[in-house]
């Protein structure tokens, strides 16, 4: 996905350096922002493929960026948060961010989590296809059939529903939020222990081994992301 | 001694019974009298009218001793009357108009006063004696008790005690912060909350002993009941210690005031209470010292500590760097990837120390904040360990799981940190063909996770030391660790009103219990959807915004 654009916003002069230097070396247009305003001008500016956000930010914060991005655009954006915040990194997620990083990262794990962003929205969005195939699962939305290799695999409803969400919005970081308001409905949004009860439901009947999960990923504090490949 | 009473219809009866009294004794004096004059009538010139004049003082002198003066001096007139009429000639007529008959009433008059007096003095003094000896006695009692019971206790018994011991219908302890009254115990009917009005009579009792001296809690101050209808009967009483106000006790009368003894004697209670206050105060600063002095311990081995293991990882990175931009050498491909290995390293290692020593002034701050709520713990354990043979490859780490743990509220990310640092230690203290067993279990006080590995162990000494903020620097050598773990693993246990110890078992244990929660389980989900209808809408009308 090489010359796709890249926005990214620190308020590390040194961070901004070598993420242009390492993101532009591997062909990526960059472009940089130290402030929430200096972002915002540099989107309306010129539109990026990609967001690259420190949520902590001098002036506008992280939060206040991904909501006024959000309101114009469906650019993914990947936020970087330091640990110990799980509560910015959930409500940045829940503000429509995609993907989140935890300081200090690899370049690698960046890399990858770009080139899922910009696959993702390039397919335009989620049920781009009628049937999903993951390793050895695959699932007929048209049908509601869900099979593991040849074997046909029985879903409750509300499993059902809950795969179809995870899938959907494969290799992204879902908040337990966003997969109970999309399943059970927006008034189950604090719900979370449904979540403790069906996911290890659907681990059962999915996963070769539910106890070491390859595909329905725990994200401590956060939520679950379904991993399309290894 | 001045008797007040609450309203007329007491005082009314009060007059009545003492009349009573009066008009039984005056009866039975005059009975006296009457029987002696009969008796000694006959005998009049035997027996000597000298002797029928002391025979009758005699019973003055009895009825003033018996009943007082009241009596006394009734009798006293009676029998001179009596002696007058039937003994003095001429007889059956009073000849008081004579000087000796004047003077031999008088002389009655004055015997049955004195001796009544003198008597009832005896009597007062008595009583006296025995009441202060009650209270003496009461006092004792209460400092007896009270000396056995810890402080926080003592204000709750000596409130039970006035209620129990005076006609109180409650007592209620509050002590005086600023200018705020906070309950702190209470006996009795009632409510401890103060209405508006009572906390300003309070306050204002609180002030004026403040201002005037405790040794002056003059009467109005303690006996002026609050004007306001409903709640009259309230009495403040201010207490304190060193003539310092230090709370306010509220007494609630059964509409009758206390009397005077009673009313020294609640004070004395007060006293106790107020110095119960003081001690607690002391004590409760004591604490606090104590806790800046740990503290201040900790921020010295934090200074000498981060002083070294922050310098060496920074030392390594900062020769690697250096070695790679000198200008006169050119290394080898093997020599930067050693190089540069090094850097990543010793980033891994400082990015650790950095994490761990923050984390540590959080907990340690009081600002650690859980994000409490119901999770799984076996998803949790079986994550822990999944990672963790990740990182370590080919070590040998067994999962036993006894029977089914239900959800648990706690905080998963904070909990899975400290499943990850026992991980992590059995790990590095024990050989690499060992086994590390992870064994979680419930236990009557809650969910045991257990993380035993085959290391060299740990002397039973220094079982609880491990918990302390860099005990590694005198366990087994430098491992790598930053020495905080199983302080941070401590401090996030504590923080769940969990425990984690140490524990000889066939190896090293450390296990820890979360608490299960029993006051509220959490709903079971709704059995879900209907399999056909609504289900197909259900996640296309979520939008999930950025997909």
């Amino acid at each position: 996905m090489s010359g796709a654009r890249v926005l990214v916003v620190d308020d590390e002069p040194q961070v901004l350096r070598l993420l242009k230097t390492a993101l532009t070396e591997r062909g990526y247009a960059v472009s940089t922002a130290a402030s929430g305003e200096e972002a915002l001008a540099a989107f309306d500016h010129r539109a990026a493929d990609v967001i690259i956000l420190d949520l902590m930010l001098p002036g506008i914060s992280g939060l206040d960026v991904c909501r006024s991005v959000r309101e114009r655009s469906a650019v993914p954006i990947i936020v970087i948060s330091a640990r110990g915040e799980e509560h910015d990194k959930v409500a940045a997620l829940d503000l429509g961010a995609d993907d989140y990083l935890t300081k200090p990262f690899g370049m690698e794990e960046l890399l990858a989590r770009i080139r899922v962003a910009l696959r993702h929205s390039s397919g335009g969005g989620p049920t781009a296809d009628a049937v999903f195939r993951s390793r050895d699962l695959r699932i007929d939305f048209e049908r509601r059939q869900v099979w593991r290799g040849d074997e046909e695999v029985h879903l409750t409803p509300t499993e059902y529903e809950l795969l179809k969400f995870l899938v959907q919005h494969a290799d992204r970081a879902l908040t337990h939020g966003m997969i109970l308001r999309a399943v059970w409905g927006p008034e189950y949004g604090g719900e979370s222990q449904y979540l403790r009860v069906y996911i290890p439901q659907l681990r059962r009947k999915l996963e070769p081994d539910p106890a070491r999960p390859r595909s329905i990923i725990t994200e401590p504090g956060v939520g679950y992301r379904f991993r399309s490949q290894d | 001694m001045v008797r007040r009473f609450a309203n007329r219809q007491q005082m009314i009866d009060a007059v009545r019974g003492r009349w009573r009294r009066w008009l039984r004794q005056c009866g039975l004096s005059t009975l006296a009298v009457g029987m002696l004059v009969l008796v000694l009538r006959p005998l009049r010139l035997d027996v000597g009218l000298l002797n029928v004049a002391l025979l009758l003082l005699l019973i003055s002198v009895a009825c003033a001793a018996a009943w007082g003066w009241v009596a006394g001096i009734y009798t006293s007139v009676v029998s001179n009357l009596a002696f007058n009429y039937f003994f003095v000639p001429p007889l059956y007529r009073f000849t008081v108009q004579q000087p000796d008959n004047a003077l031999a009433l008088g002389v009655f008059l004055v015997v049955a006063a004195i001796t009544a007096g003198l008597l009832a003095q005896r009597r007062q003094s008595a009583r006296e004696a025995e009441r202060r000896a009650r209270d003496t006695q009461t006092l004792l009692a209460l400092s007896r008790t009270t000396r056995d019971q810890p402080i926080e206790q003592i204000p709750a018994t000596i409130c039970a005690w006035v209620v129990r011991d005076f006609p109180l219908q409650a007592c209620t302890l509050y002590e005086l912060n600023g200018d705020e009254l906070t309950p702190v115990a209470h006996a009795g009917t009632g409510a401890t909350e103060l209405s508006r009005a009572a906390a300003s009579v309070g306050l204002q009792a609180a002030a004026s002993a403040s201002s005037i001296g405790l040794g002056y809690r003059a009467a109005q101050i303690r006996r002026r009941p609050l004007q306001a209808s409903l709640e009259s009967g309230l009495l403040f009483l201010p207490i304190g210690v060193e003539n310092r106000v230090v709370g306010v006790m509220r007494l609630r009368t059964t509409g009758q005031p206390l009397s005077a003894e009673h009313e020294a004697l609640v004070e004395a209670f007060g006293d106790e209470a107020a110095a119960a206050l003081h001690r607690g105060r002391l004590a409760q600063s004591a604490s606090r010292a104590a806790e800046f002095e740990q503290s201040d311990r900790l921020k010295s081995a934090l200074l000498s500590s981060v002083s070294h293991d922050l310098r060496t990882p920074l030392t390594s990175i900062k020769a690697a760097v250096a070695n790679l931009l000198a200008p006169d050498v050119t290394w080898s491909d093997a020599a930067q990837h050693e190089f540069l290995d090094a850097i990543d390293r010793e980033t891994d290692r400082l990015t650790r120390l950095v994490s761990d020593l923050l984390d540590l002034s959080r907990i340690e701050a009081g600002a650690l904040k859980l994000d409490l709520d119901w999770n799984d713990l076996d998803e949790l354990v079986r994550n822990a360990v999944y990672r963790a043979e990740q990182a370590a490859p080919g070590r040998q780490i067994r999962v036993q799981i006894d029977g089914e743990l239900p959800l648990l509220r706690f905080d998963y990310v904070q909990i899975d940190r400290v499943l990850a640092n026992l991980l992590d230690n059995a790990l590095k203290y024990a050989t690499a063909d060992t086994p590390i067993d992870v064994i979680a279990r419930a236990v009557p006080t809650g969910y045991q996770v257990s993380v035993r590995d085959r290391g060299p162990g740990i002397p039973p000494s220094e079982r609880r030391r491990v918990f302390e903020p860099f005990y590694r620097a005198e366990r087994r050598g430098t491992t790598g660790g930053s020495g905080l773990g199983l302080a941070i693993c401590k401090g996030i246990i504590d923080a769940h009103a969990g425990r984690i110890w140490v524990e000889e078992d066939g190896g090293t244990a450390v296990r820890f219990v979360l608490p299960s929660e029993t006051k509220r389980s959490p709903t079971r989900p709704p059995t879900g959807l209907q399999a056909t209808g609504g289900v197909a809408g259900a996640a296309s009308a979520a939008p999930v915004a950025g997909s």
